[in-house]
């Protein structure tokens, strides 16, 4: 994506994100995306950073409180073996 | 100075003040006030407040001990009702009446307190002028040419002239620290997990807590008591007996302050210094290494997980949809007619994070930048309390920061910090400018709330600052 609004780019966001807007919203919305980036941009340099991504603050690093997590729920628990086995199922990325 | 809600309990309790006419006074004075400040989106009925006072009446009778009976509390509109409707400040969800309460509100009416109305805020809580509502902006009771700061804007507000005795607001990255700076009450963002999050609308789940709201510490004390707690409907609810020791020492980086406007840091200089007149230990050379990366973090997570969690209003689940020929065109209409610009366009950003191609350069890298941020937190927060400006800036003039959403996401620059850490944080007053109110902010280690308070009631018979009603 270009520095400048990319108009493509916006179109596939807006599907994406099931959302519209009038050409007025979309000259605001192009400025201020630009000016988002270039916010959110700063944080690019740390994705090469060596150290694990922190979703949650009650990480076991933390050694949270010993009652934290134990109604941790696995996922694979809750879904039929076949649809496993057969990749039937895709568990989302964010699991380490 | 007016009563403290800890004065008015004491009052009720002896019998010495009759609740319906305490209750329907505060009525009286929204019915006067609240057309100008626009703190409130609804309101109860004479009748179901009646109701409410009768019933907490025969509770009192038959020997119930409760914790606030009779006392006034307003609820921030992203606060699930079943008696009030939830429109979290989005026409999406105008007169949406949730079939539960949230946790937080049954234990507020468990232990007698008034439900009087629900409050303004920022479209689904994205802002920090309370100026994005869908029900109108909010203005400051203390200059009502400035904003109230936000999101919990009517919280603040409905505390700052006077209206309830306690509140109930949000925070995901500072949105009560800011309002009770820019109104001179008291606001508690607590460690993430200690208060239960069922029924809050959310917007960014991993940095959000119900924060409860005050014009005294020692009033916040009391409505901080009562919300607090583990909740099995809360999978991210702690169940923590946590106590933690009332021997405090303040460490100050100077980021946290320096950067702020010259008046809010001579305030808060000052303020350390007779701080530290009381015995209490300061160290002035704290260094936070990571600050610059506080904003681009805490944004790029907040933007993903709203896009997320907004995705549910497609028109189908909830009340308000548009026509289409197709579920596609139907959704798209709903969302493109009833969510406010702000909300699409930090949806769209969110999207954007989570994209392929842009994960890694932004989601990922900013969960990255929030374990630095938060290890760096956790190992300041072991040795002190931190202190610093809660706002780089004064109240602002209505319409000044919202043009420029650089310049309004700079306004949250000392407050994300405890979000991305799950660490609490206080917000109270430290002094004014011009009338204008100025807020310090403590942050303290995971569940050192009780050590907050003390240091905030320290604070607060140092300063004299406290239950102010603006234009008393």
């Amino acid at each position: 994506m270009s520095k400048k609004c990319d108009k493509d780019i916006i179109n596939e966001l807006l599907d994406l994100s099931r959302l519209n807007f009038t050409e007025e919203e979309l000259e605001k919305l192009c400025k201020d995306i630009d000016e988002i980036r270039s916010l959110l941009n700063q944080v690019s340099s740390l994705s090469s950073l060596n150290v694990k991504p922190l979703y949650n603050v009650w990480d076991s690093e933390l050694n949270p409180p010993y009652s934290v997590n134990i109604e941790k729920v696995n996922i694979y628990d809750l879904i039929p073996n076949e649809r496993v086995a057969q990749n039937k199922i895709k568990i989302p990325w964010r699991g380490e | 100075m007016k009563e403290t809600a800890v004065s008015i309990l004491e009052n009720i309790r002896k019998g010495s003040l009759e609740m319906e006419d305490y209750v329907f006074k505060k009525l009286e004075l929204i019915r006067k006030k609240d057309n100008i400040i626009n703190a409130y989106i609804s309101i109860d009925s004479e009748d179901f407040i009646l109701d409410r006072i009768n019933e907490i009446k025969r509770n009192i009778a038959s020997g119930k001990k409760m914790k606030i009976p009779g006392l006034v509390v307003s609820i921030k509109d992203n606060i699930s009702t079943n008696f009030l409707p939830t429109t979290a400040g989005s026409k999406i969800l105008e007169n949406y009446i949730p079939p539960y309460n949230a946790t937080v509100v049954e234990k507020i009416l468990e232990e007698g307190g008034i439900i009087i109305g629900k409050t303004n805020l920022d479209e689904f809580a994205m802002g920090s002028t309370t100026e994005f509502s869908a029900y109108g902006l909010t203005r400051n009771p203390w200059d009502i040419t400035r904003v109230p700061g936000g999101s919990s804007g009517g919280s603040a507000a409905s505390l700052a002239y006077g209206s309830c005795d306690l509140s109930l607001g949000s925070d995901t990255g500072g949105s009560v620290r800011l309002p009770a700076s820019y109104t001179a009450t008291v606001g508690l963002k607590p460690t993430y997990g200690t208060v239960s999050r069922y029924g809050l609308i959310p917007y960014a789940n991993s940095l959000e807590q119900i924060s409860p709201m005050a014009r005294s510490v020692k009033d916040l004390a009391l409505i901080w008591d009562v919300i607090k707690g583990y909740d099995e409907k809360d999978a991210t609810s702690v169940n923590n007996n946590y106590k933690s020791d009332n021997k405090f020492k303040i460490c100050i980086p100077k980021e946290f302050i320096e950067e702020s406007e010259p008046p809010i840091k001579s305030t808060i200089y000052k303020l350390l210094e007779k701080i530290e007149n009381e015995g209490v230990a300061i160290e002035y050379e704290g260094k936070f290494e990571n600050l610059k990366y506080a904003l681009p973090t805490y944004y790029t997570i907040a933007f993903a997980e709203a896009a997320s969690n907004l995705a549910r209003y497609d028109g189908k689940l909830y009340p308000i949809s548009s026509e289409g020929l197709s579920y596609k065109e139907m959704s798209e209409n709903t969302r493109r007619y009833y969510f406010g610009f702000e909300v699409k366009k930090r949806i769209l950003m969110g999207v954007l994070a989570l994209s392929e191609g842009f994960i890694n350069d932004y989601y990922i890298a900013a969960t990255k930048g929030r374990r630095i941020i938060r290890d760096e937190i956790l190992n300041m927060t072991k040795n002190c309390i931190v202190a610093s400006s809660v706002s780089p800036i004064l109240p602002p003039k209505i319409g000044e920061r919202i043009k420029d959403p650089l310049k309004l996401y700079a306004m949250d620059i000392y407050t994300v910090v405890a979000n991305l850490a799950g660490v609490p944080a206080l917000a109270m007053p430290a002094g004014f400018y011009n009338n204008l109110p100025i807020g310090i902010q403590f942050m303290a280690g995971p569940f050192e709330e009780e050590k907050l308070i003390s240091l905030g009631s320290l604070v607060e018979e140092i300063t004299g600052l406290y239950n102010l009603i603006a234009g008393d």
